[in-house]
């Protein structure tokens, strides 16, 4: 956490939020969704940030990925094992370059950086319905009840793979078995409440000068018993059993008592009513709304929000206005029309947060307005660090992500100050070098089927600086100096003016590739 | 070559600042003596082979002798390897462990056995984080402090690396390495990972410098004019390079400046360097570069340098007897061969090669995996251990005996900050300097593995 004082009390929203400029637009739209496109920052400067994101709120899913892989018909013998698992990245890349609720497909997309399932682990038929159906449920609560999206991530089968509860069989005292621990110690540690007792605004909280741990291992056994049973819905002849809640075989439901956190759940105690009791338990615990909402925020706005801020979004958790405790709609309102999200001082040292590579690709197709030539989306794995991104969606090599929301970059400034930049993990001299070769291949050429004309860019190659300008506006707001713009306009002018495309490319991947830019603002 | 004693007193003033050194009695008598003692006259590497995820000891380095065995198998259940199927693998070394104990190598590590042989390797075993040397009564009464986070997969994976939970800012490694800045023409190639991000090699100046298992990655754009324009390429070299005010646009440019750099002197360096052998797993691959960089030494003008590899895959709670040997044999065939490779560019006696991973695992099954322990076993190799041998000792078997705790997780015995100490003896580091890297060895018998490994 920032050691920074606390922000100053929160603005009257109506009166700092009214009237964004395009600039001030687009940097909301960064945070807000995939990346700023023209007609997004037009409508965000017309009807104000508020009235915008309620829109968005209010919109339903659109077309799931289980759904646009079924219409592909993806689903036959020829991906049904794992390793062709393509048409994944087609559907994740399709919904975050283009779908309409962007706010609740860039929000899934953070929920699956902290509820995290990688494809290859997804130990049953057609793995990439199972990530798909795993991201689609991401997206149907990311904007619902936390408690909910606990329960549903709890009981889907990805999940159940991912963290091996999948056919968990309870204790055998004669044998000396023992339930598999590992979703009950990870549930905990990462998709709830963490290893450490907060504070509502995310500070640890210390006792007699040391922080209290919220769980041991005798926590984590009693609730690994409540994570037996449960297996596959159906047979694997169909890919709809993905989209099933795992089934409870009660006959392989530990019956002994479960104690963890406090609670008791007592012996006889079935597996439906166990699960929901220990939802309830670990929904309720104090953490969950400064340690989901701190991860939240490091997602979407800033790496080191300050306690003040954490405090407002953990506030928003607690109580959404109608006294409703985890209203994930609230949580998201109220870290995007915060006051610190909406006017930070865009010169602070420490404010904003690395671009991680996946927006970095998705925010350059749609301020370019790419879509796919045909419908296929034939976008690659960009796990690849030398010619790639360094990072591709539901592709992490551990729950753990790709990067921990408190890494610090050893030997830096930002260590010695106590600042996390999560994204610096993925990031080194292999990486930045990667992530500039990439951009090289798609910036000049697109990428297979996605394609941009670049048409009203071209219309400004006459000018250099008019071109900058809009590539500046729609790659990084208001958070770009003028300096950089114009010497940028001025390297891209000795590109002969009737090379226009040529002209465009450069504009773009200068600006795409200076630091200012990689640190959303 | 000598010691830079200027960075060895500001570390002493660092660490004596911050309350996690006691009072060591430093004079410059002493910082004299030992930067003479480890003053290096040639070439030495630490390589750290990470096994992420938390390996199973127990199906790893097995309880061979019949009454062990069987309460091996009697502990295990389902996920207990079959005895007849180790024989081949039971090590015959150059001393019997403590009271007469046997061990068996996983069958999937045979390559390893001729190395433990041969005295190429030594077994540790139990060995963990701790802060003090802590019994059991003292674990649960936490009568004792013990190290932060316990079972959390990053957090102990850190304390291996750094001896501190996730966030520290410095790794022990990269600390050790602190000690020989002098050592080596540049920095840069002080501390190399090849297995990802590590803070083991962060020290006080200089993180780890990252390669791909081919060596540096070139950035194609700065090679060619962009779109003809000079201008344009110019531009481009000096906005992804130049020095910012905002803290993680400094990060950014410092290591793109630093990748343009280290490719350029890296690529010359390795261009004529080959290293023969059978290097095709993920593993072996990153070992293959660590060689080729280890034979362009000279070319770099490196005199002691850290190596980091790591393998995925180990936090087998389920499926454990499908997953794990498959692992061990890619573990074992990659430091075979990257054994082999060393002797036969004449330097076997100079690197030391490590495994480590976050914890051990649960002694009994949870139906076919084990779930995060503690305690585990390691390998050590190379020319200079003095390997064909056990180091530490292995309690009774008996989840809830008294060398276990919670239920079947093995409380260390000997601690990482130990092995750290045997290995920066090795390296040409001081007993002061060692007590600054490891500020919690003062806790333990710092000699515990001092025959460990031994200079030529």
């Amino acid at each position: 956490m920032s050691a920074t004082p606390s922000a100053a009390a929160p603005q009257s929203a109506a009166s700092s939020l009214s009237r964004p400029t395009p600039g001030q637009a687009s940097r909301f739209l960064a945070q807000a969704t995939f990346g700023p496109t023209p007609a997004d920052i037009d409508a965000v400067v017309r009807d104000g940030y508020a009235a915008w994101l309620d829109a968005q709120l209010a919109l339903p899913p659109s077309q799931t990925h289980f759904d646009w892989l079924l219409q592909q018909g993806k689903n036959t013998e020829e991906f049904k094992g794992n390793g062709i698992n393509a048409p994944l990245e087609s559907t994740l890349w399709r919904k975050f370059i283009s779908a309409p609720d962007q706010v609740r497909t860039r929000v899934a997309f953070s929920l699956s950086e902290i509820f995290v399932v990688g494809v290859s682990s997804i130990t049953a038929s057609w793995p990439l319905f199972g990530a798909a159906g795993f991201m689609d449920l991401l997206a149907e609560h990311a904007l619902g009840d936390y408690r909910e999206l606990l329960t549903a991530v709890s009981r889907n089968l990805s999940m159940g793979c991912m963290l091996t509860y999948r056919g968990n069989r309870k204790e055998d005292p004669k044998t000396g078995r023992h339930p598999d621990e590992n979703y009950a110690r990870e549930i905990m540690q990462l998709f709830s409440i963490g290893l450490q007792e907060l504070e509502p605004d995310g500070s640890v909280r210390m006792v007699d000068g040391a922080p209290v741990e919220t769980y041991t291992n005798a926590d984590v056994q009693g609730l690994a018993k409540v994570f037996t049973g449960w297996d596959i819905n159906g047979p694997e002849t169909d890919v709809e059993f993905h989209r099933r809640p795992m089934a409870l075989n009660n006959a392989q439901h530990s019956m002994a008592e479960k104690r963890f956190l406090g609670a008791v759940i007592p012996a006889g105690t079935d597996g439906h009513l166990s699960l929901g009791r220990a939802m309830a338990v670990i929904s309720a615990h104090p953490n969950v709304g400064p340690f989901i909402g701190t991860q939240l925020i490091q997602r979407l706005v800033t790496s080191n929000p300050s306690r003040a801020y954490v405090g407002r979004v953990a506030a928003a958790f607690d109580d959404d206005g109608t006294g409703a405790r985890g209203n994930l709609k609230a949580v998201v309102r109220a870290i995007l029309l915060d006051p610190e999200a909406r006017n930070p001082d865009l010169d602070a040292p420490d404010w904003g947060k690395v671009r991680e590579p996946i927006l970095r690709f998705a925010a350059w197709a749609r301020a370019f307005e790419a879509t796919s030539s045909n419908g296929a989306w034939a976008m690659p794995d960009t796990t690849d660090n030398t010619i790639r991104l360094a990072q591709s969606p539901m592709r992490s090599a551990s729950v753990f992500n790709f990067f921990r929301p408190r890494y610090v970059p050893p030997v830096t400034e930002l260590a010695r100050r106590h600042l996390v930049a999560p994204e610096l993990q993925i990031t080194d001299e292999t990486s930045v070098a990667g992530y500039l070769n990439f951009l090289a291949i798609y910036v000049d050429r697109g990428w297979e089927d996605l394609q941009t004309p670049y048409t009203a860019e071209i219309a400004l190659a006459r000018d250099p600086a008019a071109l900058v300008a809009r590539v500046v506006l729609l790659l990084a707001g208001d958070a770009f100096s003028g300096q950089t713009a114009a010497a940028i306009a001025g390297a891209v002018s000795t590109i002969p003016p009737g090379r226009p495309r040529d002209r465009v490319r450069a504009a773009i991947t200068l600006v795409a590739a200076s630091p200012e830019y990689l640190v959303q603002k | 070559m000598k010691v830079d004693r200027r960075e060895f007193l500001r570390r002493a003033c660092a660490l004596g600042a911050s309350g996690a050194a006691a009072p060591l009695a430093l004079n410059l008598a002493a910082l004299g003596a030992a930067a003479a003692q480890s003053a290096p006259g040639d070439y030495k590497a630490l390589v750290c082979v990470f096994l992420y995820g938390g390996n199973d000891p127990y199906n790893s380095v097995v309880p061979y002798d019949a009454a062990a065995y069987r309460a091996y198998a009697q502990a295990r259940g389902d996920i207990a390897l079959p005895r007849d199927a180790l024989q081949a693998t039971a090590l015959r070394g150059k001393e019997a462990a403590p009271g007469g104990a046997r061990f068996a190598l996983a069958p999937s590590l045979a390559p390893l056995q001729p190395l433990y042989e041969r005295g190429d390797m030594a077994v540790l075993l139990n060995i963990g984080p701790l802060v003090v040397p802590t019994a059991k009564a003292e674990y649960i009464g936490a009568r004792v402090p013990l190290p932060p986070k316990l079972f959390s997969h990053n957090d102990q994976q850190s304390y291996w690396q750094a001896l501190a939970p996730e966030g520290a800012s410095s790794g022990w490694a990269g600390r050790l390495t602190d000690l020989f800045a002098g050592a080596n023409a540049q920095r840069t190639f002080t501390g190399i990972t090849a297995g990802g991000s590590t803070v083991l090699l962060a020290g006080r100046r200089v993180a780890g410098y990252r390669v791909g298992v081919h060596g540096s990655t070139r950035i194609d754009l700065l090679t060619r004019d962009l779109y003809g324009s000079s201008d344009c390429t110019a531009l481009l070299r000096h906005l992804i390079t130049q020095p910012r005010e905002h803290l993680m646009e400094r990060e950014l440019s410092r290591i793109a400046a630093q990748s343009i750099e280290a490719d350029t002197q890296l690529r010359a360096a390795l261009a004529d360097v080959a290293v023969p052998g059978d290097f095709a797993s993920p593993l072996a691959q990153q070992l293959k570069i660590v060689a080729r960089i280890i034979g362009a030494r000279q070319a770099l003008g490196a005199k002691r340098q850290v190596f980091f590899v790591s393998q995925n895959g180990y936090d087998n709670h389920a499926g454990l007897n499908d997953t794990h040997p498959a692992l061990l044999r890619e573990l074992g065939q990659a430091l075979a061969a990257f054994q082999q490779a060393l002797s036969a560019m004449g330097v076997a006696d100079r690197v030391t090669t490590f495994t480590a991973s976050e914890f051990g695992r649960t002694l009994g099954s949870n139906g076919n995996g084990s779930d995060h322990g503690w305690g585990s076993h390691h390998f050590v190799l190379g020319g200079a251990v003095r390997g064909g041998r056990y180091y530490g000792q292995h309690p009774e078997i008996a989840r809830d005996g008294p060398g276990f705790v919670d239920n079947g997780r093995l409380l260390p015995t000997l601690a990482v900050d130990q092995l750290g100490a045997a290995l920066g003896g090795w390296f040409g580091a001081g007993p002061d300097e060692l007590r600054l890297v490891f500020p919690n060895l003062r806790h333990f018998d710092a000699a515990a593995l001092d025959s460990l490994a031994v200079s030529a």
